[in-house]
C-alpha cells in the first residue's frame, strides 16, 4: 500500500512531470476542438516525438493530451455545432442549441465539471477494480460487440428530433456509405467503381466534418442578417445544486462510459452514444425537451468519454489489450522504450500502473481550471459577428479534413457531404445519423459476420447464441426493452405521457 | 412548448420555414416543402442502386459481404417508400412557399456555393494558401455585403496565419 | 513627337528583352536550385500497413526516430490501413518516386496477385531495408485442452470444428492456417478479426479456439501465461522461449520452412539513387542503435537487417514459398505461375 502510494506520487516530484501534464492538457483542449485533429493522431505524433525522452515524461505529456483532447471535441461541438471527435457528436445535439440560446458559458462550464468528475470516476475504477473488469471484459464476443452497436444504431431514430422514418433513412444511407471500400475480412471491393480513392473507403470523420460543419454553414447562410446570439456569461460554474442535481445521470453514465472504454476496440465515441441514448429514455423531466438545449443532453455523453478513458486503461494495463485506439498507441509507446505491456506490465514495473492513475488524476485537475479559465473566451467567439466566423469554419474543415489523411480528395468529399447534408437539413433528414451510421456500419457488418462464422453460417446457432450466453441475453434483453420503451403502451404505464 | 418556441424565434429571426424548429418532438406539417416528393424519390433510387451493385459481390453464405449491403439498401428503399407516401397524403405547398429553385437555393446560399466550387477548382493550382485567403476575404466581404473591407482582409489574412503556422509547424500537415 | 517614337520603342523592347532575361534568370536558378537542393527538402512521409499498436506499427514508430536523426528530416508516420496491407501499398507505388513516401510493409504484398487482392506488390517497390522477421507460432488459451500441438491436430483431424482466428487473406494467420490444413488434410472454421492484437483478445475471451500469430504479438502473453503456446512454425525453437518447433511433432513442415512474416521500408523502383542512398544509411545506422537492438528483444523478434539483393531475394523467396503453398491448398484464387513466381527451391 505504501509502495502504491509512493509510485503515486511520482508525478507530484518530479516537476517535469507536472508541466508536462498541464501542457499536454492545454495542448489536448485544442487538437480535440479542432475538428479532423484526432486524440490519436496527435498521439501517434507524440511518439515519434517523445521517443528519446524517458518513458515517465513521454507518458505524461500522452495522458495529458489524452484527457484534454476528448473534452475539446466537446468546445467546437457547442460553439459551432461541429464535433471536435466523434465522441462529441451526442454533445452537438443539445449543446449547440443551448449556445445558440446565449447559455454557452453555462453549457461549457457544466460540462467540464462533470467532465472532471467523470474522469475521476472512471480513474477510481481503473485504480480500484481493473483485474476484474478487464477479466469480463474478455468475455464480450463478438455477437455482444453486435449487439452493442444495434444499440448504438437505436439511438439513429431519435437523434437530432424530426422525423424517426426520415432519421433511419438517412442512417442506413450512412451505413451503406461505410460499406464503399475493400472490405477489411475478404479484401473484396465493395462499391469501388474501379477507383482508387473509393477503394480507400470513407472516412467518417471527413463526412462528419461536412455533414456537421459546412452544412451548417449554408444553413446558416439562409436566413442572412441573423444576429450572432448574445452570451449570457454570469453564472459559468455551475452551482452545487445544479450539481448534484445531476449527480445520479453523471454517475450513471460515466459508469456506463468505463465500462465501454474497458471494452477492447469500443471508446469513447460509443459510450457517449449509447450514454445519450439511455438519459433520453430515462430522464422523465428534463430541464428542455432532448435536441433542444437539455442539460442532460450534454452531462451524459461527456461524462460518458470521460469515464472511458479510465475504461480504456484498464484491459491495457492489466492484460495488455488496448482498450481503445489511443491506448493501442501507448502500448507502442511502451514497447518502444523497452517495456513489456502484457500481464507481466504490472508485476515487472508495477510503478507504471499507479504512476498512470496519477497522471490521469492530475490531468483532471488540469481540465478543471484550463477548462473553466477559457469558457468565457470560448463562449465569445459565438459573438463574433457570423459573416466572420463562417468563412473561418469553412477553411478550418479543410485543414482539418487535410489532416486527416494528407488527400486533397478528402477535402472534395467533405464539401461534397457539407453540400448534401445542407439539402438534407432543408426536408427534415437530420445529419446526426448519417454520421452514426458511418461510424457503427463496419462494427456492424464486421461482427455480425463474425458471429456467422463462428456459428458456421447456420442459422439456428447463430440465433441460440443470443440466449444461451449470459451477456448476449442481456443485451439482447436491453434492446428489446429500449424498443418496447418507445411505444405508447410503455410511455402510458411509466407516466411519460 | 410555447415557452420554448418563443427562445428559438427570439434567437433566430427567420425567414424560410425550413430548418428552425422545435426539434424535440415530431409534429408532421400540414404542407409538403417543395421538392420533397423528389428527395424520397432519390433516396429510393439510392437504395435500389445499393441494392443493384450488392448482387455483384460474393454472395451465398450469411457471413457474405454482400448481406449487409443489401440489408441497408432495402432499408433505405422501405423507408424512402414510407417517406414518399406520406409527403404524397400531405397537401401541396402552401401558395406562398417559394419555389423549388428558390427554396433549395436562397440568394447567399448559391454565391458561397459557388465560391466553394471555384475553391475546390483552384486549390489543386493555386495551392491552399492563395485558394484559402481568397476564399475567406471574398466570403466575408461579400456577406458583409461590401461593407468593412479592411476588416476582412485582415482577419482573412490574420486567421490563416494562424492556421498555417499551427498545422504546418506544430502539426507537421504539410498543407496542399 | 519625333523623340518620343524612337524611345518609346526603344523602351517597350528593352521591357521585353529584360521580361526574358528575368524569366531566362529565374528558370536557371529553379533548374540550379533543384539539382543543387539535396535530398531531403521536404519531410517525408512514411505509410505503415498496418494499425497503431501492432507490430508493423511498432517496428517502425521504433526505428523511425533514429533514423530521422540521421537524416536531419523528420518523417511524418501515419497508418494508412485496409485490406491487408493493399491500400497503403498501392497508395505509396502511386505516389512521385521522389523519395518521400515511404512504405512501411510486412510480408503481406508478396500474397497480393495470387490473392486476387491486388496487382501491385514488391515488383513495384524496392526495399530499403528488411528490418525484423516475425515467426509464426499457434496458440491456444491458458485453459485449452490441447495441451502439445499433437493433441490439437488429434482434434481436429476427429471431425470436431476447431475456429481459429485470421487476420484477412494474406495475412500470417491466413497462410499459416492453410499450411497446417493441407499438411493434414482437414480444415478450420476460419474467423476473421481486424489484426493479430484482436485475434488474441478473442482467444483470451474464448471466442475462438486457436490461433497462428506472429511470436511479436504473442510473445509477451506467451511469457506471462496468458495465452499457451503449442508449437513454433519454424525448424528450431527460438532462444528465450519455451515452445517446440513444429518439426517437432511433424516432420511433415519441414519443406515448407524457413517461413515468417517480415517488416522493411519500401521506397518506389524508380527512386533517384541519391534519396535511396540517404534513406538506406539513415535507417542502417538507426537499425545497429543499441536502442533499437533493445527494442527488437524486448518484442522477441528476430533481426535481419538485408539490404539491397540480399533483401530482394529474401523477399522473393518468402513470396514463392507463401504463394505456392496457399495455392497447392486451395486457398489461392490465382496461380503463382500466371505471374512467374517460381516455386521454391527445396533445401
Amino acid at each position: 500500500m505504501a509502495q502504491n502510494l509512493q509510485y503515486f506520487l511520482i508525478p507530484f516530484l518530479q516537476p517535469e512531470m507536472m508541466l508536462l501534464i498541464w501542457v499536454g492538457v492545454f495542448a489536448g483542449i485544442w487538437v480535440g476542438a479542432i475538428p479532423g485533429l484526432s486524440v490519436t493522431m496527435a498521439a501517434s505524433l507524440l511518439i515519434s516525438f517523445t521517443f528519446s525522452w524517458d518513458i515517465n515524461s513521454a507518458l505524461a505529456l500522452i495522458c495529458g493530451v489524452f484527457v484534454g483532447g476528448v473534452y475539446g471535441g466537446a468546445i467546437t461541438a457547442i460553439l459551432i455545432n461541429i464535433p471536435g471527435a466523434p465522441a462529441a457528436i451526442a454533445t452537438a445535439m443539445d449543446g449547440y442549441p443551448l449556445a445558440q440560446m446565449g447559455e454557452a458559458g453555462k453549457a461549457i462550464g457544466l460540462c467540464t465539471t462533470v467532465s472532471v468528475f467523470a474522469s475521476f470516476v472512471g480513474i477510481v475504477v481503473l485504480a480500484v477494480a481493473a483485474p476484474v473488469i478487464a477479466n469480463f471484459s474478455l468475455k464480450f464476443a463478438p455477437r455482444d460487440f453486435f449487439l452493442l452497436a444495434v444499440m448504438g444504431l437505436l439511438l439513429i431514430g431519435s437523434i437530432g428530433g424530426g422525423d424517426p422514418i426520415k432519421g433511419i433513412t438517412a442512417g442506413a444511407v450512412g451505413v451503406l456509405l461505410s460499406m464503399v471500400g475493400m472490405d477489411p475480412s475478404t479484401g473484396e471491393l465493395r462499391y469501388t467503381f474501379g477507383n482508387l480513392y473509393l477503394m480507400a473507403g470513407i472516412s467518417f470523420v471527413t463526412a462528419m466534418i461536412g455533414l456537421f460543419g459546412v452544412s451548417e454553414a449554408l444553413t446558416q447562410f439562409r436566413s442572412s442578417g441573423m444576429k450572432s446570439p448574445k452570451q449570457n456569461l454570469d453564472r459559468i460554474i455551475p452551482s452545487w445544486a445544479t450539481f448534484l442535481k445531476y449527480l445520479p445521470l453523471s454517475l450513471r453514465s460515466a459508469l456506463l462510459g468505463v465500462f465501454i472504454g474497458a471494452l477492447p476496440g469500443t471508446g469513447g465515441d460509443v459510450a457517449a452514444l449509447l450514454a445519450y441514448d439511455q438519459a433520453k429514455r430515462s430522464t422523465k423531466h428534463p430541464s428542455r425537451p432532448f435536441g433542444k438545449g437539455a442539460l442532460e443532453g450534454i452531462i451524459a455523453p461527456e461524462t460518458a468519454n470521460k469515464g472511458a478513458i479510465g475504461g480504456a486503461f484498464i484491459p491495457m494495463l492489466t492484460l495488455g489489450i488496448p482498450g481503445d485506439a489511443v491506448t493501442a498507441i501507448i502500448i507502442g509507446a511502451l514497447f518502444i522504450h523497452g517495456l513489456k505491456p502484457g500481464p507481466m506490465l504490472m508485476i515487472e514495473t508495477p510503478h507504471l500502473f499507479w504512476m498512470i492513475v496519477s497522471c490521469l488524476s492530475i490531468a483532471s485537475v488540469a481540465l478543471m481550471v484550463l477548462g473553466l479559465i477559457s469558457v468565457k473566451p470560448f463562449a465569445k467567439i459565438i459573438e463574433i459577428p457570423k459573416e466572420i466566423v463562417m468563412p473561418v469554419v469553412i477553411i478550418l474543415s479543410v485543414i482539418g479534413t487535410y489532416a486527416i489523411q494528407n488527400s486533397v480528395v478528402d477535402i472534395f468529399y467533405m464539401i461534397g457531404f457539407g453540400i448534401i447534408g445542407y439539402f438534407l437539413r432543408l426536408y427534415g433528414y437530420a445529419t446526426g445519423p448519417m454520421v452514426l451510421g458511418l461510424i457503427l456500419g463496419p462494427m456492424l457488418d464486421a461482427n455480425y459476420r463474425r458471429t456467422m462464422q463462428g456459428a458456421e453460417n447456420q442459422i439456428l446457432p447463430f440465433l441460440q447464441g443470443f440466449v444461451t450466453s449470459p451477456i448476449s441475453l442481456f443485451l439482447t434483453l436491453s434492446i428489446v426493452f429500449l424498443l418496447f420503451s418507445q411505444t405508447a403502451t410503455y410511455r402510458r404505464w411509466r407516466g411519460l405521457e | 412548448m410555447e415557452e420554448s418556441k418563443e427562445i428559438l424565434a427570439e434567437g433566430n429571426a427567420a425567414e424560410g420555414a425550413a430548418s428552425l424548429k422545435d426539434l424535440s418532438t415530431f409534429v408532421p406539417e400540414a404542407h409538403r416543402k417543395p421538392g420533397e416528393l423528389g428527395i424520397a424519390a432519390i433516396t429510393f433510387l439510392i437504395g435500389a442502386l445499393g441494392y443493384y451493385f450488392a448482387l455483384d459481390m460474393t454472395s451465398g453464405e450469411y457471413s457474405s459481404p454482400s448481406v449487409f449491403p443489401k440489408l441497408a439498401s432495402t432499408v433505405i428503399m422501405l423507408c424512402s417508400a414510407v417517406n414518399f407516401f406520406r409527403a404524397v397524403k400531405r397537401e401541396k405547398p402552401e401558395a406562398t412557399a417559394p419555389s423549388l429553385a428558390r427554396f433549395l437555393f436562397p440568394g447567399d446560399v448559391v454565391v458561397v456555393l459557388c465560391f466553394l466550387v471555384v475553391y475546390c477548382i483552384a486549390l489543386p493550382k493555386l495551392h491552399f494558401v492563395v485558394s484559402s485567403f481568397a476564399f475567406l476575404a471574398l466570403g466575408m466581404i461579400y456577406l458583409q455585403r461590401g461593407k468593412h473591407i479592411v476588416r476582412a482582409l485582415l482577419v482573412s489574412a490574420a486567421s490563416l496565419a494562424v492556421l498555417v503556422a499551427v498545422f504546418r509547424y506544430l502539426f507537421l500537415v504539410i498543407l496542399p | 513627337m519625333r523623340k518620343r517614337h524612337p524611345n518609346k520603342y526603344t523602351n517597350m523592347k528593352g521591357m521585353r528583352r529584360m521580361k526574358k532575361l528575368c524569366v531566362a534568370l529565374l528558370l536557371l536558378s529553379v533548374m540550379t536550385g533543384s539539382a543543387i537542393a539535396a535530398y531531403p527538402e521536404k519531410n517525408p512521409q512514411g505509410y505503415i500497413m498496418w494499425g497503431a499498436g501492432g507490430a508493423m506499427d511498432n517496428v517502425a514508430r521504433a526505428i523511425t526516430p533514429i533514423a530521422q536523426q540521421h537524416l536531419g528530416k523528420t518523417i511524418i508516420l501515419q497508418n494508412k490501413t485496409g485490406a491487408t496491407g493493399a491500400i497503403a501499398t498501392t497508395f505509396v507505388a502511386n505516389q512521385p518516386a521522389d523519395g518521400y513516401s515511404l512504405l512501411f510493409g510486412a510480408e503481406n504484398p508478396n500474397l497480393y496477385k495470387v490473392a486476387g487482392l491486388s496487382q501491385i506488390d514488391y515488383d513495384q517497390l524496392d526495399p530499403v531495408l528488411l528490418m525484423m522477421a516475425n515467426v509464426g507460432v499457434v496458440v491456444v488459451a491458458k485453459d485449452s485442452p490441447y495441451k502439445t500441438y499433437k493433441d490439437f491436430i488429434d482434434a481436429a483431424m476427429s471431425g470436431k470444428t476447431i475456429s481459429v482466428g485470421s487476420t484477412g487473406p494474406g495475412g500470417l494467420a491466413f497462410v499459416a492456417t492453410t499450411m497446417i490444413e493441407k499438411i493434414h488434410g482437414m480444415k478450420f472454421n476460419k474467423i476473421q478479426f481486424d489484426g493479430e492484437g484482436p485475434c488474441i483478445t478473442a482467444l483470451m475471451g474464448g471466442h475462438i479456439d486457436a490461433v497462428a500469430v506472429g511470436l511479436l504479438a504473442a510473445a509477451n502473453f506467451i511469457k506471462s501465461g496468458s495465452v499457451r503456446g503449442l508449437a513454433m512454425i519454424s525448424t528450431e525453437r527460438i532462444p528465450g522461449m519455451d515452445v517446440p518447433a513444429v518439426t517437432e511433432a511433424y516432420k511433415e513442415y519441414g519443406p515448407y520452412l524457413p517461413w515468417g512474416a517480415f517488416f522493411g521500408v519500401f521506397v518506389r523502383k524508380e527512386t533517384p539513387k541519391e534519396a535511396f542512398d540517404a534513406l538506406q544509411a539513415a535507417y542502417l545506422k538507426a537499425y545497429e542503435d543499441p536502442k533499437f537492438d533493445e527494442f527488437a528483444k524486448s518484442m522477441g523478434g528476430v533481426k535481419l537487417g538485408l539490404t539491397g539483393d540480399k533483401a530482394r531475394a529474401y523477399i522473393k523467396q518468402n513470396q514463392s514459398v507463401s504463394a505456392w503453398l496457399l495455392y497447392d491448398a486451395g486457398g489461392a484464387k490465382f496461380s503463382p505461375a500466371d505471374f512467374g513466381i517460381p516455386r521454391p527451391q527445396s533445401k
